[in-house]
């Protein structure tokens, strides 16, 4: 009995994990100059809580700044980007630095807002915008 | 400022924010030209407004791609630059050269994330058809970290 309570409490504990799909996009849009990878990420769990997102988005920038070797002349910059239940996509600016913010600034959105109630929305959907700026020779 | 001090994005919004003080407007299906003339939108007639802009403007034939660029992100015109209008209408009064590069500044951020909500609904509709997601959670990343690593 004991074993299959705590096997339940353990796939509790894994439902309540926010999970999320992940898919490539090629683009052909360039940010000043220099080619942008997409990556578009899809909550699976209903009613994702921007906390939960941001959670997200924190865990997988320490590893990739764990994993990220920059080069003399190539660096990697990454956006993060969330659409949030209000209908309107809220975007990070270019960060390259593990002290940089990581989150959309949720007081400006495409077309403008007056700000976001972080405990009402939930977050719909994720992107993460990616260049690699190289420096010329 | 002129066309040519503009790159990329910059120079979209730029073209885009002359069509529109040149009197081109889109209307629903229609796109009124800078003479009023009312014709139904479509991609060539968007770029007959730009060439007579251009023609105005005394800009060279280099433009064609920029012409190209802002049928594609026709989008913009439509409805960031109606929306903001008003707003622009006060700040007119104020701007000289030295502040156009805070307007547009502003703008491109606003223009980035209405690229980005392109990019987006585009492929959210496509997704279903084209792609095989990765499920990925806080204990099962390494795709995603991969994918972000790795050109």
């Amino acid at each position: 009995m004991k074993k299959n309570e705590k096997k339940k409490n353990e796939q509790k504990e894994q439902e309540k994990k926010p999970k999320f799909e992940m898919t490539q996009s090629p683009t052909k849009v360039k940010y000043q100059g220099v080619p942008v990878k997409k990556i578009n990420i899809k909550p699976l769990n209903k009613n994702t809580p921007i906390n939960d997102a941001n959670a997200f988005i924190d865990t997988t920038m320490k590893n990739i700044f764990k994993q990220y070797k920059p080069t003399e002349d190539s660096r990697k910059m990454w956006r993060v980007i969330y659409k949030l239940s209000d209908g309107r996509w809220y975007s990070s600016k270019f960060f390259s630095s593990p002290t940089d913010s990581f989150y959309p600034d949720f007081t400006n959105s495409a077309g403008g807002s007056k700000g976001v109630n972080i405990d009402k929305e939930t977050v719909e959907f994720m992107n993460i915008n990616i260049i690699t700026a190289k420096e010329k020779k | 400022m002129s066309l040519g001090d503009y790159k990329g994005a910059n120079k979209i919004f730029y073209i885009c924010n002359k069509l529109r003080e040149s009197g081109v407007k889109l209307d629903g299906d229609y796109i009124i030209t800078q003479r009023k003339k009312k014709l139904k939108y479509t991609n060539e007639n968007l770029k007959y407004c730009i060439e007579k802009l251009f023609y105005s403007l005394k800009y060279e034939a280099e433009e064609d791609e920029v012409s190209d660029m802002i049928i594609d992100f026709k989008y913009i015109f439509d409805n960031e630059l109606e929306e903001e209008e008003e707003e622009e209408e006060e700040e007119e009064a104020d701007l000289d050269s030295a502040h156009d590069q805070d307007f547009l500044d502003n703008k491109l951020k606003h223009l980035m994330g209405d690229l980005n909500e392109k990019w987006c609904k585009k492929e959210e509709e496509e997704e279903d058809v084209a792609e095989v997601g990765v499920v990925i959670d806080e204990d099962n990343m390494q795709p995603l970290l991969d994918a972000m690593l790795n050109d």
